[in-house]
């Protein structure tokens, strides 16, 4: 089990009667970049929280390296970094002066590598924190998660709020952190595409339960778009067929979605009367949004 | 710990150094004198102490959270409890160091004891009568408890507005809570036993002079206690909420425990049972209005009204009787009198031709049921210095008349000069001026005179008003620039033995003696500034001996009868003679049944029975016997 880094175990977490999480298992292995994905609410900072030892699991269990966020917090973040989704850092402190008090919580701290990365982002070190940009500002919160070399990187809906170039140079930043580093990550985020980039596998929660879990490429192929010329002009017989989860289109041609394509499913669609013109694959947002749309509807919420 | 700290201190030094600069400008402003004389010790500290314990408060928790950087920290591997600790302790230093700034303050500058000349009546407890570290002290806990109640709130609610809102409620609540259930701080003035349980008090034998130290013992048990409920407090909360970092109490917990707190406040002590007995008096008369002033001279009450005397029988106390009232003429508002030998002579202000004017009247009281008219003088009759007031400075002051064998002693307050007049008293009865002994000479400022403000002018007769001890053939007299000893001759001459300088003269601050006992040949004096008692041995009165100076800030004087404490607002207490700083055993209740009627005259205490004047009554009261 050494090479699991965070194993969550039903873990739910209420707050009055509002339940925030509810029985979500999940195991980030080693060595894994790891995309949370979900909406706004849909608990992704609640566990998050919970990981860092911030909130108590109202039920489940959570363990973070091996230890128990909630009883071992203090050493356990001696080994996590952490960026929060709008890092708010002490405005009236200059950028060395927030190095150096981050540095003092820790036991052991590399200066040469945050020397390397303030270099890297172009953070001068006598700038105040006040007059840093909104992306600086989240590049110098990536640094002082760096700091410690943490086995475990946190990035809690990063670059949320930053404009388009902006995002971008962050998200570069991060994209070089994990590259220079091979260390375990989980990326949160509702920025799907985001994740695409950097992620190997992803997870989606909604509504507080997790939804799925699976390699990013894997996850991708799951929802497919096919487009189908129906022997007559019934759809009727396309929505008894599994996994189809929308129909677009008029006449003899429709655009049908599909969870979980494969092979059975064109057999399938040729028994309700419809045969595949083309498939088309989709992107993870695609993915995610077809996954994730079915639950919005039940809220009433598009 | 420590970048915590230093973060802290970075975070809270401009608070700190705001509150300093309060204190700075305060102590600026006070160098002014028209504030100076307003200046109310109490309402500042308070308003200063709070206000920064708000400040200083408010934002630790709820900033950091409503900034964002609270989770910054919380991320840190550290534990919520040494994030809470340093964010306390920063602030509570820094409010320890405003509070200290504050009184380091008002000590700093002589501080001149001046009750508004309308309250100078009432013998208030000046703040030269504590030391400044107990008044540190005795301030900086109650203000902890509040800056503790709004540090708590600060880290349930979401922003420092809301923090100091229910923080500032709830530290009041807690500190009404204390004063009135817990007894632990009885009070904001200084003059409360909490500044009192903090020292040590000695009578000597006269029972007259008290020595005071600082209670070592009761300093460490209110720490310890103050220190309980603070830890008491962060328990409280910690079970309450489980963790700080979850700590989230909501809007409506803290209405329902302010509305707790509240009901608790204005309920139990209403319960707890009432230790002060209030006593009626066992008789009373109606004298007249207008009573100034009395005397207790064998089983005859002689009460001194505007323009009369009104002898009264007290051989019975429960069945007092009017025996007779002499009148003198209608236009005299006579305020206190001397007795010398067996002639009552009442000193006062009389709306003479050509001008208002100071005189004496002498009653004689050989036949004490039917007392007569003796002789009346003028005082001040050749005057001419175009002063309606006739020589005295405040338009119609009447200061003191003290008796010396049959020498009456008036100290005056002129526009230019302070003086002692002497008024010989003959076999007859009759007062006629004899001598004037200048005292002081000054200049007052043109447009106190030129004002009409008789308020103005009466606070600066305050500075030069002198307090008048007679002896045997000497008085005492208690002057701006020190003690000064004047022989009475048995004609009535009057001659300054000597003038012992307590300090400058120009600076009436700096030696102004407030108070003089003499007891024997021995006298002390009070003075203002610095505080401290000075003891004179007096047996050779033309060579006055310093023996000893009392420590500036450890004495205190103490009420003239050890056991009673007469307090201007209807009440005699009564107090454990050994522990006469502690709160009264029981109180008699003076004002019968109209609260608002006023004490009129300090009591007389005689024969286990106290005598005072009640609006227009003389009543008497049984005093409970001391333990």
């Amino acid at each position: 089990m050494s090479d699991v880094v965070i194993q969550i175990d039903g873990f739910t977490r209420h707050f009055g009667s509002t339940i925030a999480v509810d029985g979500l298992d999940l195991t980030v292995g080693q060595g894994q970049v790891f995309g949370f994905l979900g909406r706004n609410g849909a608990g992704k900072t609640t566990t998050i929280k919970s990981l860092l030892g911030l909130l108590r699991p109202t039920s489940g269990m959570v363990r973070v390296l091996g230890l128990d966020p909630a009883t071992d917090g203090v050493e356990l973040k001696q080994r996590i970094g952490y960026v929060p989704e709008t890092p708010q850092l002490y405005s009236w402190m200059r950028v060395h002066e927030m190095v150096r008090f981050t540095s003092q919580f820790y036991a052991c701290w590399n200066d040469a590598h945050v020397a390397t990365l303030l270099d890297q982002f172009g953070l001068d070190a006598e700038c105040r924190v006040k007059n840093l940009s909104r992306g600086m500002s989240a590049q110098l919160a990536l640094v002082l998660a760096m700091g410690h070399d943490p086995e475990l990187l946190i990035l809690d809906e990063p670059a949320t709020g930053l404009d388009v170039l902006v995002r971008r140079d962050f998200l570069e930043s991060i994209v070089q952190v994990i590259q220079q580093q091979g260390r375990t990550v989980l990326l949160s985020s509702h920025m799907v595409h985001e994740v695409e980039r950097v992620a190997d596998r992803v997870a989606v929660i909604e509504g507080g339960k997790l939804l799925v879990c699976q390699d990013t490429d894997a996850f991708k192929g799951r929802v497919k778009k096919v487009l189908v010329r129906l022997s007559n002009d019934d759809e009727s017989g396309l929505k008894g067929v599994a996994g189809v989860s929308e129909i677009e289109g008029s006449g003899d041609r429709r655009l049908v979605t599909i969870s979980n394509y494969d092979e059975s499913c064109r057999q399938a669609l040729h028994e309700a009367g419809a045969e595949v013109v083309y498939v088309v694959d989709m992107s993870l947002e695609e993915s995610f949004i077809e996954l994730v749309r079915p639950h919005a509807r039940r809220e009433g919420v598009r | 710990m420590s970048p915590l700290l230093w973060k802290e201190f970075r975070e809270n030094a401009y608070k700190i150094a705001t509150g300093l600069g309060v204190v700075l400008l305060v102590h600026i402003l006070r160098q002014m004198d028209e504030f100076n004389r307003s200046f109310d010790l109490n309402a500042w500290a308070l308003v200063i102490g709070s206000l920064c314990a708000g400040v200083l408060g408010m934002d630790v928790i709820a900033g950091e959270r409503s900034r964002g950087t609270l989770d910054f920290l919380l991320v840190r591997p550290t534990t919520v409890a040494r994030i809470l600790a340093a964010k306390f302790i920063v602030g509570a230093l820094g409010l320890l160091a405003i509070v200290a700034a504050f009184w380091v303050m008002v000590y700093a500058t002589p501080f001149v004891e001046n009750p508004p000349p309308w309250a100078g009546a009432y013998k208030l407890q000046t703040l030269i009568d504590v030391p400044w570290v107990a008044m540190v002290y005795a301030w900086y806990l109650p203000l902890v408890v509040i800056y503790t109640c709004v540090f708590l709130a600060s880290s349930a609610t979401e922003n420092s507005a809301e923090a100091a809102g229910a923080g500032g409620i709830i530290g009041l609540m807690a500190m009404l809570f204390i004063v009135l259930v817990v007894q632990f701080y009885p009070g904001f003035a200084y003059d409360r036993s909490i500044i009192k349980d903090l020292i040590k008090v000695a009578f000597d034998d006269k029972g007259e002079l008290v020595r005071i130290a600082t209670h070592g013992g009761t300093v460490i048990r209110r720490s310890i206690l103050a220190a309980g409920l603070i830890g008491a407090g962060f328990i409280g909360a910690w079970l309450l909420t489980g963790r700080f970092r979850e700590f989230t109490l909501g809007r409506r917990p803290l209405v329902i425990t302010g509305f707790l707190l509240v009901t608790l406040v204005m309920t139990v002590p209403r319960l707890l049972p009432d230790k002060t007995e209030k006593i009626l008096p066992i008789g009373s008369v109606r004298v007249g209005e207008r009573a100034r002033d009395f005397k207790l001279i064998g089983d005859r009450a002689f009460v001194l009204l505007d323009d009369s005397l009104v002898v009264i029988d007290v051989s019975l106390p429960t069945a007092l009787r009017s025996v007779t009232t002499v009148r003198a003429d209608a236009d005299w508002s006579l305020s206190r009198m001397a007795q010398s030998g067996s002639y009552l002579c009442a000193g006062g202000w009389r709306e003479a031709i050509p001008a208002d004017s100071a005189g004496v009247v002498c009653f004689d009281i050989t036949d004490p049921d039917a007392p007569h008219i003796s002789g009346v003088t003028m005082l001040v009759s050749d005057y001419d210095h175009g002063d309606p007031g006739g020589g005295y400075a405040s338009g119609r002051q009447f200061i003191s008349i003290e008796a010396v064998g049959a020498t009456l002693l008036v100290p005056n307050v002129t526009e230019n000069q302070s003086e002692l007049i002497s008024v010989r008293v003959d076999d007859t009865g009759r007062p006629t001026v004899t001598d004037v002994l200048v005292l002081e000479t000054y200049e007052y400022p043109e447009e106190v005179w030129a004002g009409t403000n008789r308020y103005v002018r009466a606070a600066y007769v305050q500075r030069h008003a002198f307090v008048v001890v007679p002896g045997e053939d000497q008085a005492y007299l208690g002057l701006r620039s020190g003690l000064v000893i004047v022989q009475v001759d048995a004609s009535g001459a009057l001659r300054e033995l000597s003038r012992d300088s307590l300090g400058d003269a120009e600076d009436f601050a700096s030696g102004y003696a407030r108070a003089v006992v003499a007891r024997q040949d021995r006298v002390f004096i009070r003075r203002l500034w610095p505080s401290e008692y000075v003891e004179f041995d007096v047996s050779d009165g033309a060579h006055p001996r310093q023996i000893r100076t009392l420590h500036p800030r450890t004495t205190v004087t103490w009420p003239r009868q050890a056991g009673y404490m007469y307090r201007s607002r209807g009440t005699i207490q009564l107090h454990d003679p050994a522990q006469p700083h502690r709160r009264p055993v029981s109180a008699l209740g003076l004002a019968r049944d109209n609260p608002r009627r006023g004490v009129r005259s300090k009591p007389i205490l005689r024969d286990g029975l106290g005598y005072v004047l009640i609006d227009d009554e003389l009543a008497i009261f049984e005093l409970p016997p001391l333990e």
